[in-house]
């Protein structure tokens, strides 16, 4: 066997421009968080402009902390450390050029088109389509950066982190692009292909699976490379973090539906969503007690070094975090949570506590060795952790205590259950104020930790030269054939792919068949399971060789990861689409808007109106009696995007139609505190002054009936003239009532809107009501 | 085709089916992860520990403050 020694530079250039960039941006999303969060306390911060409002700026918060925060420290932790796992330089200098600065335009996109109104109206999802095509783009120049190192790797094994890396980059690419699926209407605006029910529940498999494969496993790999360097000590249990990595990749998927429990989605769905939720407990726990144990025998460090303080405390939090959400999943305590702050402290001990301590603590960690110079202050790295840790502790016990007192008071009820002991949504707002603001000061403390680190880190480099390292690698030419990457064929041919194949196959007709298939789905099963055990009892080493040898085989490790997390998503996802379409609804179905009211729909959907507005009445008895009648599945079916919500910090409104006159709103909008004394929400003047986009509505009704929306076909005249038509008739109402307002307002839109939400036609009797047969 | 899973009454069948996936993945790595061999398992869990060597100035950013 010939060998030759190779002297490689890894590229960390990129590593630090990341990270600089990570710091920056996470400053200006916490700075925005703070900022509305005292909006929500301070009306008058809204400043009465459009730009300013929570509903805009809250999508902009969770984006820059997403995105830009976590974003920018994953791509440099997971370039530090693959370069030096697999001791290869990273592939190209030019793709990582594109990728650090591809991503800050979108980041920079993202800022701007946020405020402006420009939305796709889901959580995590909002940005426009461009800049969904330019992420789905920059994310494919990751992903050959990344696999065309591994490529040209040095080290034959794979440790666990890369596995990690993989998972989040071969997953985020399939949700990102299923859920973003969308028809242009036109530069700026365009609708899902998924609508209601569908566009929930991809959407909140979405919406989790980001929480997990964008915020949780590269930061997991990240933890697996630096809380070991760090302690000077290899992880507690290498087999432990196997086991974690195969049973968090397969399990996570499927949890999606937790987030809509006791809504409309169909009940076995929602049992998968908690069941599987529940068992995300095991393989959460074992890596948070693989991460801990790690620092066996470097406790003492905790009190000196900063980098293990802020691991220790990251890891920390992840355990409490992943305690929490299974805890939540669970579909009676998600009665009291949902809709509550016990989610928004949920989010953020994971936010602030994992994710923002993961950062900083691989920040300091870092910057001696990327500029080759001690950290500037220790003292200040340590006063950041301790401001950071306060400010976490208040902000969480604010939102729990928040949280469960605004749960109680909305679900609590009097005479026997048939009245709400509260029924001014009001009163339970105003009782939480205390807390809201006690948010703010948490939330601050832990924004001015952060400033003292980019401070700490800006006084460190200053000065200092920009360093590479370096590494020797010795090259062998000939690689025994057992250390050899498998091929695609034998990858897949092999007895464990074959004998679960057959297995899933013969359990999905078993599941989905009818009479006959059924029993031919049972017998396959129960077959293809002996066999296998037969033949791995006979034939055992070929099924070990095949996994040893997969561990270093990148390309069908990515294969078969990619199948662990699709199935979750095809189980769940594909019975929705083919069966809950408008045709197949019963009791109760949408009526399609009038162009007026989907042109209010769509001021509604850039207002970011849903970020305090759910519209959807659980199955839940305070639910029913303070809203009304719970809301059916068919009832939002052409909904484009379906606005459910996450949070009530107002009322639920999916059948506010009608229950006041057009001059209610119009105050309402104007200035809600006329109305509703004591109310917290944006004055929103500018849509009386706005003109509603007719023109647009043309090629929206258009997309709308490509999508299967049973809206007639009409000519651009046809359209104005129903918008005049419904207009006019509004405007006559509120003359009456000595308002006077142009029909061609945006208020007139957003009224016609608000007022029809909750009308429906009846197609079949009530399910729930009809006699057994 | 999805009619049973959809309308039919699951409820009692779809957390034991949710548990036996889990538990057979679980367990099927539990059993690969303990044949794992020794030695394997101590060079995986060493590799963040092959250390670069002294590190060196970034060419191209010192070549531009140069400039």
């Amino acid at each position: 066997m010939s060998a030759r020694s190779l002297t490689i530079e890894y590229n960390d250039k990129i590593v630090r421009q990341f990270m600089i960039a990570s710091i920056i941006w996470g400053a200006v999303g916490m700075l925005v968080g703070v900022l509305i969060a005292l909006q929500l306390n301070f009306f008058q911060l809204n400043f009465n402009t459009s730009f300013l409002t929570f509903g805009r700026l809250r999508p902009l918060h969770t984006n820059a902390v997403v995105f830009a925060l976590v974003g920018n420290m994953m791509f440099a932790g997971v370039y530090y450390s693959t370069q030096r796992l697999v001791k290869a330089r990273l592939a190209s200098d030019f793709l990582s050029g594109l990728h650090f600065w591809g991503w800050q335009v979108i980041i920079l996109s993202a800022a701007i088109t946020l405020p402006l109104g420009f939305t796709r109206g889901k959580e995590y999802a909002e940005l426009i389509w461009p800049i969904n095509i330019a992420v789905a783009l920059i994310w494919v120049v990751f992903a050959v950066n990344f696999f065309w190192t591994l490529a040209r790797r040095h080290e034959r094994s794979l440790y666990v982190a890369i596995w990690f890396y993989i998972a989040t980059i071969i997953t985020v690419a399939m949700l990102y692009i299923v859920n973003h699926l969308s028809v242009p209407t036109g530069l700026f605006h365009s609708y899902g292909i998924f609508a209601g029910v569908q566009d929930g529940l991809v959407q909140w498999w979405y919406g989790h699976n980001a929480v997990a494969f964008f915020l949780t496993t590269p930061i997991l790999g990240i933890m697996y490379y630096f809380l070991p360097k760090a302690a000077n000590r290899p992880v507690y249990s290498y087999k432990l973090s196997v086991i974690h990595f195969w049973s968090l990749v397969f399990v996570y998927i499927w949890a999606g539906p937790h987030h809509l429990l006791n809504t409309a989605l169909p009940n076995w769905l929602q049992m998968l969503g908690m069941t599987f939720s529940l068992m995300l407990w095991a393989p959460s726990w074992g890596g948070m007690l693989n991460g801990l144990f790690t620092l066996r025998g470097a406790w003492s460090k905790l009190r000196t070094d900063p980098v293990i303080k802020f691991f220790a405390a990251g890891v920390t939090f992840y355990g409490m975090a992943t305690f929490e959400g299974p805890l939540l999943s669970i579909k009676s305590v998600n009665a009291l949570g949902h809709y509550s702050d016990w989610i928004i402290g949920h989010v953020h001990a994971a936010a602030l506590g994992w994710n923002g301590f993961m950062a900083a603590g691989m920040f300091y960690f870092l910057v001696p060795r990327l500029w080759n110079k001690p950290l500037y202050s220790q003292a200040l790295a340590n006063l950041h952790f301790w401001l950071g840790l306060v400010g976490i502790l208040l902000y969480v016990a604010a939102m729990w205590t928040s949280g469960i007192t605004q749960g109680l008071m909305l679900n609590s009820t009097t005479e026997g259950g048939t009245l709400l002991s509260y029924p001014n949504f009001l009163d339970t707002l105003n009782t939480i104020r205390p807390l809201m603001l006690l948010r703010v000061v948490g939330g601050g403390l832990y924004l001015v930790g952060w400033l003292l680190m980019a401070y700490n880190i800006y006084k460190s480099v200053k000065g200092a030269s920009a360093v590479n390292g370096t590494i020797e690698v010795v090259v062998e030419d000939d690689v025994p054939e057992e250390e050899r990457p498998l091929g695609a064929m034998v990858t897949l041919w092999n007895p464990p792919v074959i004998f679960s194949a057959l297995g899933t196959l013969f359990a999905c007709v078993w599941m989905f068949g009818g009479p006959f298939l059924q029993i031919v789905g049972a017998i396959g099963t129960a077959l293809s399971v002996m066999v296998a055990w037969v033949h791995f009892e006979s034939k055992g080493k070929r099924w070990a060789d095949w996994y040893e040898r997969l561990l270093v085989s990148a390309a069908p490790f990515t294969v078969l990861t990619l199948i662990a997390v699709a199935i979750g998503g095809l189980v769940q996802i594909i019975p929705g689409i083919v069966s809950h379409q408008a045709a197949s609804v019963e009791d109760r179905l949408q009526i399609p808007y009038t162009p007026l009211e989907l042109a209010g729909r769509d001021i509604y959907v850039a207002e970011g109106c849903y970020n305090c507005h759910s519209q959807m009445i659980r199955t839940l008895v305070p639910d029913v009696l303070r809203y009304g009648d719970y809301s059916r599945l068919g009832e939002s079916i052409y909904d484009r995007p379906f606005q459910w919500g996450s949070r009530r910090i107002g009322p639920d409104l999916a059948r506010v139609g009608g229950k006041y006159p057009d001059s209610w709103h119009y105050r309402h909008m104007e200035d809600p505190r006329q109305i509703s004394t004591g109310s917290n929400m944006p004055s929103y003047p500018w849509l009386n002054e706005n003109d509603t986009d007719v023109a647009a509505l043309p090629a929206k009704i258009r997309v709308q009936r490509m999508l299967g929306v049973p809206y007639a076909e009409m000519t651009s005249e046809e359209i104005q003239a129903a918008v005049d038509a419904q207009a006019t008739e509004i405007t006559a109402g509120l003359k009456a009532e000595g308002i006077y307002i142009a029909p061609d307002k945006q208020i007139i839109a957003l009224i016609a809107y608000l007022q029809q939400l909750g009308n429906y036609e009846t197609v079949t009797e009530n399910v729930a009501s009809r006699p057994n047969p | 085709m999805f009619r049973r899973i959809l309308i039919e009454d699951w409820t009692t069948i779809f957390t034991i089916v949710a548990f036996v996936t889990v538990a057979s993945i679980y367990l099927t790595m539990l059993y690969r992860t303990l044949r794992l061999k020794r030695n394997e398992m101590d060079h995986l869990s060493n590799l963040p520990f092959t250390e670069d060597s002294a590190a060196s100035i970034d060419s191209r950013s010192s070549a531009k403050r140069h400039e």
